[in-house]
């Protein structure tokens, strides 16, 4: 369901290796490519770039998903007031690394996935704060494991945790 | 580019080939560097519109903007179109959430939740700049050309 960015309820993203997103294939650079590979390579980056960052800030990313086929939509609330001022702290008190600060980010701030298969999200209350249990969690660090990609799952979780704590600082795109 | 193309991108979109919208800051496109967004004829962007960094300095802008005869950068800070910027989702719901904070019912707009602090200065940004607007409005009256 269509539903979009909101600063008062909830903000919806996609990751951006999502099989479902229509999006230009970016190449890997073999050493000693020729300019014109570089070239194209750059081009479809850029592409692919725009594209994300119009469906971020649009919330409109049925614009760039595949013909019959559906993205994992990750739902997430705003961090701000109380809630990133304990994030920021415990960032502090725990001496948090920039990985378990971006999975703290993903945890506070994740409200509900679409079409994410039999996970349920299941939810634990640690000093006042609303955190997705580390076992949901394990489950979406094990996305790719099966299809010989491990880290699939971290990359998901990072990047996601990445535009939350973006939002969080920056506010709202485009900046 | 008429104001009726700032309100509707898709008929903007059919209308102007990409590179043009691309001058215009379109945010539908790839940034391109020193684009200048829609103004007002005759508007001046006023100092705080002004990007306040040494000229030069390293970023999107720095080495694009016009030249100036102060020591500050004065490119526009937000080179994206006014007509994207305003059709953004958030930016839409702020304008509602107006429209009930001026009727004393933000709580109703907010399913009776406190109201977000990013939506509170929202409204504050969008109150002050539609006073902004009004000014200038006053002070530029259209022509008549009758």
């Amino acid at each position: 369901m269509l539903r979009l960015p909101s600063l008062i309820s909830e903000f919806p993203l996609c990751f951006s290796g999502d099989p479902a997103l229509d999006l230009p294939i970016v190449p890997e650079l073999a050493d000693g490519a020729s300019e014109e590979v570089v070239k194209e390579r750059n081009a479809a980056l850029e592409e692919k770039t725009r594209k994300l960052r119009v469906a971020r800030e649009t919330g409109r990313w049925d614009q760039i998903t595949k013909s019959g086929q559906t993205p994992t939509i990750f739902r997430f609330i705003p961090v701000h007031g109380t809630k990133l001022t304990w994030m920021q702290g415990e960032r502090v008190r725990r001496n948090l690394d920039w990985q378990e600060g971006l999975e703290l980010a993903f945890r506070i701030a994740i409200k509900e996935i679409d079409n994410i298969g039999k996970l349920e999200l299941a939810f634990e209350i640690i000093d006042g704060q609303r955190l997705l249990k580390r076992e949901c969690l394990d489950q979406l660090y094990d996305i790719g494991r099966d299809a010989g990609n491990p880290n699939l799952g971290r990359a998901v979780v990072l990047e996601l945790g990445g535009f939350v704590v973006e939002r969080a600082y920056q506010g709202v795109p485009p900046k | 580019m008429s104001v009726a193309h700032l309100l509707d991108c898709r008929t903007c979109m059919s209308t102007y080939p990409r590179t043009e919208r691309q001058r215009i800051g379109c945010g539908f496109e790839a940034a391109l560097p020193g684009a200048t967004p829609w103004e007002h004829e005759g508007r001046e962007l006023g100092p705080e519109e002004r990007c306040s960094l040494p000229r030069g300095h390293a970023g999107e802008h720095g080495t694009s903007s016009a030249p100036s005869s102060s020591g500050f950068c004065d490119a526009p800070i937000d080179a994206t179109c006014p007509g994207y910027l305003c059709s953004l989702p958030e930016v839409l719901e702020i304008s509602h959430a107006r429209l009930h904070w001026s009727k004393g019912a933000l709580g109703a707009f907010a399913d009776d939740e406190k109201p977000s602090r990013a939506l509170l200065i929202g409204i504050t940004i969008l109150e002050g700049e539609s006073g902004h607007a009004q000014d200038w409005e006053l002070q530029n009256p259209v022509k008549d050309e009758r």
